[in-house]
């Protein structure tokens, strides 16, 4: 089933359809919720609400991006009004705080790289987080983190070259990259 | 340079990183976008069994209120009522008392009943026996009528029962029994077992004059002293227990009675697709025929039946001894289940038969009835509200147990939307609720074993329910007709 099929089904509302563009998108959708979420329910929570938005926004998709990309950007949004309305951002996104994360081996999962990843990445603090994961992973520049968040655009830079800097050294502690010896050839070093 | 490789290296690792969301999650957004089609069964039969009771209730006469009471003995004195209405009143209570009436019946029975007071003055001339009911080893009061003495009260309270002897002379009391009696009415308070020989010729006279007098049916007395010693209140319990209850209680019972039932029953299906093998068959190459129209389709499908229940409440009226009119309204739930694969959403089509000639319809189906990469169950789920009419007949009427046949036809209305049909192709199972239909006949037979108790009767026998008209509208082609077969408990009251 094409995705210009799955648009058009969803348009008239067809629920065979809607099930189709849930099965294909939401996989992905739940990982992005879950790297935003403090939890795996919290999560899913993001999900089912960002879809809900999806299939009843879909009039408004005018075909002129990647559909994957505009389902994307609408759970981001989800994440992020999410975490807004339940005040997760009343955590504290203090430095010294995250200095102070422990980081255990058996907080990490081992399984996937990319999951050992995530789990990492959910170790930082919520401020942290949040815009380390919509500059690097969602592409959001700084200006449109602080009117998503609501904060300075330099405040935005800050957090995120801080949120880099931990997640950097959670990597590392957690063996999943090793401390480059050089700036430039670390990624060479990546644990296979 | 090495910001932007830690950037690149998240993004590579982690932004097609995917996790499966729990099936509950598509449920809640399904709900959300196209609405709660299913129906709020819990809520429906709560409601349905909150109703049933409170009709029962309002049905239900205490039958306590049919005993006499201390405040209407005044009224049994033969010098105010006529013995007409005397006899109305036995009659009343003959209707009422079960046939095995005991010290406990009764003494549940008084429990209802406001604290007695006797006739202060002792001037009834209609006799009158109380006994303690709970302490049933203690004192029988006979409270005397002509002999102007005050009854001592203190023995009727709330535990005691008064019975006016007028109703025990259209009885068929034993001489030892009446004589019995007369031992008490000389005794107002005395022991059973222990009873005291103060008693003068004279009372003894008296009563045995008011017995005569109002029964013909007794026989002559005679007193044997080790006899009455021996005598249990139970014994004598036993004689208000014997009248015949044809004679007495036919013109009273009302002809109606109400009663509730449950089916818990499996539902099959079946199906027949003459009408898709003559037009569909026979149309132009472009109609999409199924490929498997030699066979047949109950062999292409897969159903299994599942687990429904029927629940009810009825009112009878009875036509004739045997035959009961019987009606009611009945909530249904029918369900199947049915076997497919989970495919990729394909389009399917559905070949509409109408006036204009066959109309195909193209719908997303995820359902592939012949292959998948996961095997999946379709649940066929109905609720449906009825109104049952029919009748009951009572093939054999016991004193307790019985069988009875019903049968019924049952206007049928459905209530949710949760079908998946077949596609015309037989290759799919798509969405049918836009083609189901809402009102449909059914009827249905059964057999009961009965059982009465007090004024209950129960009844447990197998039921058949059959759909006559198919599921669908006439213009899908294959036609679906649903059977259930259950055990049906319920009980009947009939009103008084």
């Amino acid at each position: 089933m094409t995705e210009q099929a799955i648009i058009a089904g969803c348009l008239q509302n067809s629920v065979a359809a809607q099930r189709e563009l849930y099965n294909r998108y939401s996989p992905k959708m739940l990982s992005v919720c879950y790297r935003f979420a403090q939890s795996r329910e919290d999560g899913e929570d993001m999900l089912q609400e960002g879809f809900i938005k999806v299939f009843t926004q879909m009039h408004t998709f005018q075909n002129k991006g990647a559909f994957e990309g505009w389902i994307r950007r609408i759970i981001v949004h989800t994440c992020i009004n999410f975490l807004k309305k339940h005040k997760k951002f009343n955590e504290s996104v203090d430095l010294a705080y995250a200095d102070y994360i422990q980081v255990k081996e058996e907080t990490v999962p081992s399984i996937m790289q990319a999951r050992q990843i995530i789990e990492c990445i959910r170790l930082l603090p919520l401020g942290y987080r949040t815009v380390l994961n919509l500059y690097a992973l969602e592409g959001y520049s700084h200006k449109e983190i602080g009117q998503m968040l609501d904060i300075e655009e330099s405040t935005s830079r800050s957090q995120y070259t801080r949120a880099k800097s931990m997640l950097e050294n959670i990597l590392i502690r957690k063996q999943i990259i090793d401390r480059p010896k050089t700036e430039f050839n670390w990624l060479a070093t990546l644990k296979k | 340079m090495y910001q932007d490789e830690l950037e690149q290296f998240l993004q590579d690792e982690v932004k097609d990183h995917r996790m499966y969301p729990s099936d509950k999650i598509w449920r809640n957004i399904n709900a959300e976008v196209n609405g709660h089609q299913r129906w709020p069964a819990l809520s429906f039969i709560s409601l349905f069994i909150i109703t049933a009771l409170t009709i029962s209730t309002l049905l239900n006469i205490n039958p306590s209120q049919k005993l006499l009471r201390a405040s209407s003995l005044k009224q049994l004195d033969p010098n105010k009522l006529p013995q007409k209405d005397l006899t109305n009143r036995l009659n009343d209570f003959n209707a009422t008392a079960p046939s095995d009436l005991t010290a406990n019946t009764i003494a549940n029975l008084k429990r209802k009943s406001p604290p007695l007071e006797p006739e202060k003055n002792g001037r009834e001339k209609t006799p009158v026996i109380a006994m303690n009911v709970i302490n049933r080893a203690e004192p029988i009061l006979v409270l005397k009528s002509l002999d102007k003495q005050p009854t001592k009260s203190a023995f009727l309270d709330e535990l005691t029962i008064v019975i006016p002897l007028t109703s025990i002379s259209s009885r068929n009391l034993s001489s030892k029994k009446l004589n019995f009696l007369a031992e008490m009415n000389e005794q107002p308070i005395m022991s059973v077992g222990s009873i005291k020989e103060n008693n003068t010729e004279h009372q003894l006279n008296e009563l045995q004059a008011n017995r005569l007098e109002s029964s013909s049916e007794v026989s002559a007395i005679s007193v044997g002293k080790a006899e009455k010693e021996l005598a249990t209140t139970d014994v004598f319990l036993k004689d208000f227990a014997y009248v015949s209850p044809t004679r007495i209680e036919k013109g009273k019972n009302s002809k109606f009675g109400f009663g509730f039932f449950i089916t818990p029953s499996t539902s099959y299906r079946k199906l027949t697709d003459d009408k898709a093998k003559d037009i569909l068959g026979a149309a132009p190459v472009s109609a999409p025929v199924g490929l498997n129209y030699t066979t047949n389709i109950n062999s292409i499908v897969r159903h299994k039946p599942a687990v429904g229940i029927e629940l009810g409440f009825a009112v009878l009226y009875n036509i004739t001894n045997r035959l009961k009119f019987k009606t009611g309204i009945q909530f249904n739930t029918r369900q199947y289940y049915i076997e497919t694969f989970q495919a990729s959403t394909d389009i399917t089509t559905i070949s509409l038969v109408n006036n204009r000639g066959v109309e195909n319809i193209s719908v997303f189906s995820p359902y592939n009835n012949n292959n998948g990469y996961k095997s999946t169950q379709l649940d066929n789920k109905m609720y449906q509200v009825s109104i049952p009419i029919g009748f009951q007949y009572d093939l054999i009427q016991g004193r307790k147990l019985g069988i009875t046949a019903e049968a019924s036809i049952q206007p049928t209305f459905t209530l949710n939307k949760s079908l998946y049909l077949l596609s015309t192709d037989y290759k799919h199972y798509a969405d049918g609720n836009s083609l189901m239909r809402k009102w449909n006949i059914n009827s249905a037979v059964g057999i009961n074993i009965t059982y009465k108790t007090g004024a209950y009767q129960w009844y447990l026998g197998p039921q058949a329910r059959f759909q006559h008209l198919p599921t669908y509208s006439n213009k899908y082609p294959i036609t679906e007709y649903l059977m259930d077969y259950g055990i049906r408990l319920g009980f009947i009251k009939q009103l008084k």
